[in-house]
């Protein structure tokens, strides 16, 4: 029984613990939204593009977590804008526009950062290392998912409308622009607090995996957003455990246990589930 | 206070294609108007152009109010997770804004509107139970609690039966009783001879417009659709 809770004893695994269950709460409810919204894609090219901006903070500042978090923004914000410009003045689809962007983007970062030619620090930022976040780090994530929960609150109503039916939500607003910027920042800054956890690239599963999950599960929008941040909550505690116990890398193994819960889901899950659809 | 909505030299093209070229026109408003014609025959554009939203749009026009405007096939999101209630009340945000709560005023007036397209009971269904007519009614709904001097609805009742149609229509002539200026496409041109006040048959340009019994002859017809 007590080895249950032998992990969480060291301080690393507390601190740990604690990013994981900040994480979820602001980046699984924005999830949700995103995934409603099938900009699935978007999130992930915000991803990439924040790596570039991480990738090239490293470059020219070293190691240091607040510059490689502001050029993450910086490079974040610019894509977040660009993709609604694209979008609005031609024909092109968002994410058409992308997908040639996301690789671009990564095979510039990755250059970056290897021309430092230190590869464990590729993988860090690649990767995340959530086994060595300090306070400060944490103190930034708590901020972050903080300020995510409470704009999520304050504008539940215009977002959902927005992501609902933005046709319909411009007739009756004049500010839908401004509902769609700060939604794609709010993605931008819980990528950011999520880089230095499971790293760039994986923090939009992070955001995307419960919320697909939580999909198999529940119907209501609301219940989708509390339920998504209760999968992101355990998947990240199985996912601590394993990194303890199998020496797993702890960002990946995060993700692969919501892995295995999506492959779950998808065959016995609620709604829409492969069970579901073999019974009607 | 009647006055007309008057159309321009108005003329649409999509890359070098005329869609509609309409050199004058005037239509009265507070009508119930039908706008009739073949398919590409240019009856969104027209709505389009009232609403004066596009820029590929030239030619001027003048209107004694302000629009809105439920799109054919308006937002195929049926399979997003909220109930009736909660959609339809995307109607009266104006009134409410983002963040106050919905008095009990407000939750009245949404399921009067239910009631108005008989769907009296359905505010906590989730929009993914609903039929084909069903969700059409509830998009009716919703853009009936909007508050404007006049509505433009293109196809509002393409997947609804014969008897619902005519209530329906029955709803939008009271509608017009209050003042209101309607334009409906449809391709029901049985109901417009019954229904409405007004009709604009459309072919790229305008065939004739009028009275519904007149516009609606074998030979205006056979123009139009021929």
């Amino acid at each position: 029984m007590d080895s249950i809770f032998q992990p969480f004893e060291y301080l690393f695994m507390k601190r740990a613990l604690a990013g994981c269950l900040i994480l979820s709460l602001g980046s699984c409810p924005i999830g949700v939204l995103l995934v409603l919204r099938r900009m699935s894609l978007i999130g992930d090219a915000l991803s990439h593009a924040i790596f570039l901006g991480v990738a090239g903070a490293y470059s020219l500042f070293g190691l240091s977590f607040l510059m490689m978090s502001v050029g993450g923004f910086v490079s974040g914000v610019c894509v977040a804008i660009l993709a609604g410009v694209l979008s609005r003045r031609t024909h092109m689809k968002e994410d058409a526009s992308f997908a040639a962007f996301v690789v671009l983007s990564l095979a510039l970062g990755v250059l970056l950062v290897s021309l430092q030619r230190r590869s464990v620090d590729l993988l860090q930022v690649l990767f995340g290392s959530i086994l060595a976040i300090g306070r400060e780090e944490l103190l930034l994530m708590a901020i972050i998912c903080f300020i995510t929960f409470l704009l999520m609150m304050l504008f539940y109503r215009p977002f959902v409308y927005e992501c609902c039916d933005v046709t319909f939500f411009g007739q009756v607003s004049k500010k839908v622009g401004v509902y769609h910027t700060m939604f794609l920042i709010l993605i931008v800054c819980n990528l950011i607090a999520g880089f230095q956890t499971i790293g760039t690239l994986l923090s939009v599963g992070l955001m995307v995996l419960p919320a697909i999950i939580a999909r198999f599960w529940f119907q209501k929008l609301t219940s989708l957003l509390i339920g998504s941040v209760l999968i992101g909550c355990v998947s990240g505690i199985i996912g601590l455990y394993a990194a303890f116990f199998l020496d797993w890398p702890a960002g990946p193994g995060i993700i692969i246990v919501m892995g295995a819960l999506y492959a779950i889901s998808a065959f016995i899950g609620r709604y829409g589930s492969m069970r579901c659809l073999a019974k009607s | 206070m009647e006055s007309n909505i008057v159309l321009r030299d108005l003329k649409v093209s999509f890359q070098k294609n005329t869609v509609l070229n309409i050199p004058s026109l005037s239509v009265p408003s507070q009508k119930l108007v039908a706008v009739v014609g073949p398919n590409g025959g240019g009856k969104t554009t027209f709505l389009r152009a009232l609403l004066a939203r596009d820029v590929r749009y030239a030619g001027s026009v003048s209107c004694p109010c302000s629009w809105v405007y439920m799109a054919q096939n308006a937002s195929e999101r049926k399979d997003f997770p909220i109930t009736v209630k909660e959609y339809v009340a995307a109607g009266l945000y104006k009134l409410s804004g983002p963040f106050s709560q919905f008095s009990e005023d407000d939750c009245a007036k949404i399921v009067q509107g239910l009631e108005q397209v008989c769907l009296t009971g359905y505010q906590d269904r989730l929009l993914h139970q609903l039929s084909g007519g069903e969700w059409q009614r509830v998009q009716l709904a919703r853009f009936l609690l909007l508050e404007s001097g006049g509505y433009l609805l293109d196809e509002p009742f393409s997947a609804m039966d014969r008897r619902m149609v005519h209530l329906l229509q029955e709803r939008l002539q009271n509608l017009r009783e209050k003042g209101k200026t309607i334009f409906v496409v449809t391709h029901d041109l049985v109901s417009v001879r019954e229904f409405f006040d007004y009709a604009i048959l459309l072919r790229g340009d305008v065939v004739a417009h009028g009275k519904p019994s007149e516009v609606l002859v074998h030979q205006n017809i056979e123009k139009a659709y021929g």
